[in-house]
C-alpha cells in the first residue's frame, strides 16, 4: 500500500460514512407509488380483453370479465335458479291443495249420502212403528 | 404505511446503485408496487426489510444492465477529466459528493457489497443471504471494493483526504 493510501485510512472511513448516508426519497413520493397502485388496480379490474401487465412484463391471458359482471352473473344465476326452484315448489304446493280440495269434495258427497240413506232408514222404521214425522 | 417507512432505504440503495436520481425513483416506485402486488406473502418486519433491500438490489442492478452502461469506462472518462490541469480548479466539489460519484464508478458487484455493508450496515453473511453468494466472495468484493475506492480516492483527493 503506497503512502497517499495509508494515509486515507481512518478518515477514509468516515468520510464513506458519511457520504453514504441515507438520502431522502424525492417529494411526493409516497403519493406517487400510491397513485401508480391505484392505476394497476383499476386496469386490473376493469380491462375486459386487455393482456395483464406483470412486473412489466405483458403475459397473454384470456379476455378478463370486468368484477362487476362476473357479480352480476353470479348473482342472476343465483336468483335464476331460486326463482326457478320456487315456481315448481308453488305449483306442487298448489296442485297439492287442488287434490286436498277435490278429495275434501268427495268426502263431502259421500258423506252426504250416508247421511240421507240414514235418515230415510231411520223414518222407514220409524213409519213402520206407527210414528209420522213432519217434512 | 410500508412506502413512507421504507421509502429513504429503497430510494438511497437504487440511486447509490443506479447512480441516477429519476431511474432510482423510478426503481424505488416498481418496488414498492411490487410489494403492493404480494405483501400478504411477507410475513413480519424483518422479512418486509429483507426483501425490498434484495429486489431493489435486483432491480436496480437490471436497469443498469439495461441501460448497458459500463462503470468501469466512465470512471475511465471521469479520471482523465480530472487530471487536466483545468480540471483541478474544481476541486473544492464537497469530499463526500465525489466519493459517491467514485462509488459509481466501480464494478457493479463492489459497488453493491459497498452500498449494503457501508449505507445499510449489513454484516457480510447478511449480504451474502440476501444476495444468494458465497460470505467469502461477498467478503472479496467489499475489500476489493474498498481499496479501489481508497486508490481511487487517495490519486484524485489527495488534498481533501489525509
Amino acid at each position: 500500500m503506497s503512502e497517499s493510501e495509508m494515509k486515507t485510512g481512518p478518515e477514509f472511513d468516515e468520510v464513506l460514512a458519511s457520504a453514504l448516508q441515507r438520502v431522502d426519497a424525492p417529494e411526493g413520493f409516497a403519493a406517487r407509488v400510491m397513485e401508480r397502485a391505484g392505476t394497476e388496480t383499476r386496469v386490473r379490474e376493469s380491462g375486459p380483453g386487455a393482456p395483464r401487465v406483470v412486473a412489466g412484463t405483458r403475459i397473454l391471458a384470456f379476455p378478463r370479465r370486468p368484477v362487476w359482471a362476473t357479480g352480476a352473473i353470479a348473482a342472476g344465476l343465483i336468483v335464476g335458479a331460486l326463482t326457478i326452484g320456487q315456481v315448481h315448489e308453488r305449483r306442487e304446493q298448489a296442485a297439492q291443495v287442488e287434490a286436498q280440495r277435490m278429495q275434501a269434495d268427495k268426502d263431502f258427497e259421500t258423506a252426504s249420502r250416508i247421511e240421507d240413506a240414514t235418515l230415510e232408514h231411520t223414518r222407514e222404521q220409524l213409519a213402520r212403528a206407527g210414528v209420522q214425522l213432519g217434512d | 404505511m410500508l412506502v413512507e417507512t421504507h421509502q429513504r432505504m429503497v430510494f438511497s440503495i437504487a440511486l447509490r446503485v443506479t447512480g441516477e436520481y429519476g431511474v432510482a425513483e423510478e426503481v424505488a416506485q416498481d418496488v414498492f408496487l411490487e410489494l403492493y402486488r404480494g405483501a400478504d406473502r411477507l410475513e413480519s418486519a424483518d422479512h418486509v426489510k429483507f426483501w425490498l433491500r434484495r429486489v431493489t438490489v435486483n432491480k436496480a442492478t437490471d436497469s443498469l444492465r439495461r441501460k448497458s452502461r459500463r462503470p468501469e469506462a466512465v470512471a475511465e472518462e471521469w479520471m482523465e477529466e480530472q487530471f487536466v490541469p483545468e480540471a483541478a480548479a474544481k476541486l473544492d466539489v464537497r469530499i463526500e459528493a465525489r466519493l459517491e460519484e467514485l462509488l459509481r464508478t466501480l464494478p457493479e458487484s463492489m459497488r453493491v457489497a459497498v452500498i449494503l455493508r457501508h449505507q445499510e450496515e449489513m454484516l457480510p453473511d447478511e449480504i451474502a443471504a440476501m444476495l444468494g453468494q458465497p460470505v467469502a466472495t461477498v467478503k472479496s468484493h467489499l475489500q476489493r471494493g474498498l481499496q479501489l475506492l481508497r486508490r481511487k480516492a487517495a490519486v484524485t483527493m489527495k488534498e481533501y483526504v489525509r
